[in-house]
């Protein structure tokens, strides 16, 4: 493709991306940490889009992965003096191993069963980190503080978090259109056709598994950094509901779609509740709207602009 | 895995399978030679599907054994079955319903392809891939309606599909369960003429389980005949046509056909 085409193909994608690199010269500091949320829990919605999505996985509990990433960060920072940047490759193996291990405990059986399992296992680790015995790690309920700085200045710290969401969003690209990515699309489309095209269903959902926990361990380890405190919130269903509601908003299979949910649902979440006492009922309001009128989702309304079919869409 | 020196494609010995009470399979005995086609045919209930399913993995046997290629398979998994070179279309139509119909088949070539878990590579420039896929889809009579939804076919050109993504998956043995099923008169000639088309270019062994005896005769090689689960009679379509018991327990009952 001659890059003309390609600047025209794109074109619209390149001129958020160019809105968005601006967007620090003027803005308040209050947007940018507005703006780093939403890319940070973009990354998050991606990775559950990549589960819910592509391979038809309802998890109830992907915080798990989130809050394992942000606390791998966070202890090794604070009680071991590792920089942020050493802690990556921890979080990566830590969140593959719990993938694996959830995925073989669970995956095999039906998919509710599947989901129950989830939930309690993300309120169970939830527990570990405000547990009575695991406070002098973990900060209980307070959770813990004064992470160092990974970068200088807030500027700095809004473009690796840009840069780490259109890193994900590349990757997660690729992998859809991966012959992986397209099995996961059938697993989700007909699982026991896919079994018998001759596709081993378990191994093709662990691995979607990890690579989502993977995705969303590394979230959770950018939102640590960046807030520089972690909670045990980040691990509890709160956060699972959040993160579901992001990529169901934002339109599930599209990658995209999740991204616009995270930033529908934290502006929401930062203006509606500074303006209205009753915040969460205009939330619910606007919510139902959606799944009422867009029940593909918010991205729907580009598609409906471009009327273009996605592959990996949702009918 | 035992190893056993025999010219038979599928074997299966004293295959037996209940449910509850009722035995759905019993003590069924089958050889099919390599090339071969065999049609199974059999009143409602005589246990058809179900040997289907014992043959392909979908349930467990309670007793019996099954060879493919003379490799004990009875304990193996589906998914094993199919990278042996086993393929099954079915009765209810089951395709992937939200993807094109190109991708349902380029799946299936995928599938027994060295890519299937690559994750870094865009698959629709695996040309060989998608090349095999439009080569089955011309072979089914579907290579215009490529680019479709699944779910957008009709029901006959969903039969098709099927076909397409079984000789996809480039079994040698290929199992049709009810390969017509709900189609109208006029359809079915052309799901014949696929069936035959196929036969001529490609070297495989096909079991067919059938309702429509017209099709059945001019097609198979063989006939089994099944009833209340248990093998009656197995033998050339002019055999199974004089044979005694096969007209009382099916060809005489003209309604089921």
């Amino acid at each position: 493709m001659s890059i003309n085409r390609y600047l025209q193909k794109y074109r619209s994608a390149l001129i958020l991306i160019i809105i968005l690199i601006l967007l620090p010269l003027f803005s308040s500091e209050y947007i940018k940490v507005v703006a780093m949320q939403i890319f940070i829990f973009g990354v998050f919605a991606i990775s559950y889009d990549i589960l819910l999505g592509y391979t038809g996985i309802a998890s109830f509990g992907h915080a798990i992965f989130f809050g394992t990433g942000a606390y791998v960060s966070a202890l090794m920072m604070l009680k071991a003096g590792f920089s942020f940047w050493a802690t990556i490759p921890f979080v990566v193996v830590s969140c593959a191993g719990i993938g694996l291990v959830i995925g073989l405990l669970t995956l095999r059986f039906a998919t509710i069963y599947f989901t129950i399992v989830t939930l309690a296992l993300g309120q169970f680790c939830y527990f570990l980190l405000t547990n009575a015995l695991t406070y002098q790690y973990t900060g209980g309920d307070d959770g813990l503080h004064g992470l160092p700085m990974v970068l200088q200045t807030k500027n700095q710290m809004y473009y690796l978090a840009l840069a780490f969401l259109l890193a994900a969003f590349f990757i997660a690209k690729k992998i859809i259109s991966s012959p992986l990515g397209k099995t996961l699309v059938a697993i989700r489309e007909n699982e026991f056709r896919a079994k018998m095209i001759g596709y081993n269903v378990l191994n093709y959902r662990l691995i979607a598994l990890v690579i989502s926990g993977i995705m969303a361990g590394l979230a959770g380890s950018f939102n640590a950094a960046m807030l520089r405190s972690v909670f045990p919130g980040f691990m509890g269903a709160s956060t699972t509901i959040d993160v579901i509601l992001m990529t169901i908003l934002g339109g599930m299979g599209s990658l995209l779609g999740p991204v616009a949910g995270a930033a529908l649902v934290i502006i929401c979440q930062q203006y509606l509740s500074s303006y209205f006492e009753w915040w969460l009922l205009i939330f619910g309001v606007i919510f139902v709207l959606v799944v009422l009128f867009l029940p593909q989702g918010l991205i729907s309304i580009v598609y409906r602009f471009r009327k273009k079919n996605t592959s990996g869409g949702l009918n | 895995m035992s190893e056993k020196q025999q010219p038979y494609i599928l074997q299966t010995v004293d295959l037996t399978k209940s449910f509850g009470r009722q035995t759905a399979v019993n003590m069924v005995s089958l050889n099919i030679l390599p090339g071969e086609f065999v049609s199974i045919i059999g009143p409602n209930g005589a246990g058809k599907t179900t040997f289907f399913n014992l043959i392909t993995g979908a349930f467990k046997p309670d007793s019996g054994i099954i060879y493919f290629k003379g490799r004990d398979i009875t304990k193996a998994k589906e998914f094993n079955r199919v990278q042996m070179g086993m393929a099954r279309c079915f009765q209810i139509t089951n395709v992937f319903p939200h993807i094109s119909v190109l991708e349902n088949v380029r799946l299936a070539v995928q599938a027994k392809s060295k890519h299937k878990y690559r994750l870094f590579i865009n698959a629709d420039k695996l040309k060989e891939l998608t090349e095999y896929a439009h080569y089955c889809l011309e072979i089914v009579q579907l290579k215009n309606m490529a680019y479709q939804m699944a779910i957008s076919l009709t029901h006959a050109d969903q039969r098709k599909l099927e076909i397409a993504i079984q000789l996809a998956s480039q079994g040698e043995l290929m199992l049709l369960d009810e390969p017509t099923a709900g189609m109208s008169a006029e359809e079915v000639p052309a799901i014949v003429e696929v069936i035959k088309d196929i036969r001529k270019k490609e070297q495989k062994t096909i079991v067919m389980v059938e309702h429509k005896l017209n099709m059945v005769l001019s097609l198979s090689d063989h006939i089994a005949v099944m009833n209340y689960g248990m093998l009656i009679a197995y033998g050339s379509p002019r055999e199974i046509k004089e044979n005694q018991d096969v007209q009382s327990a099916y060809l005489g009952r003209k309604g089921d056909a």
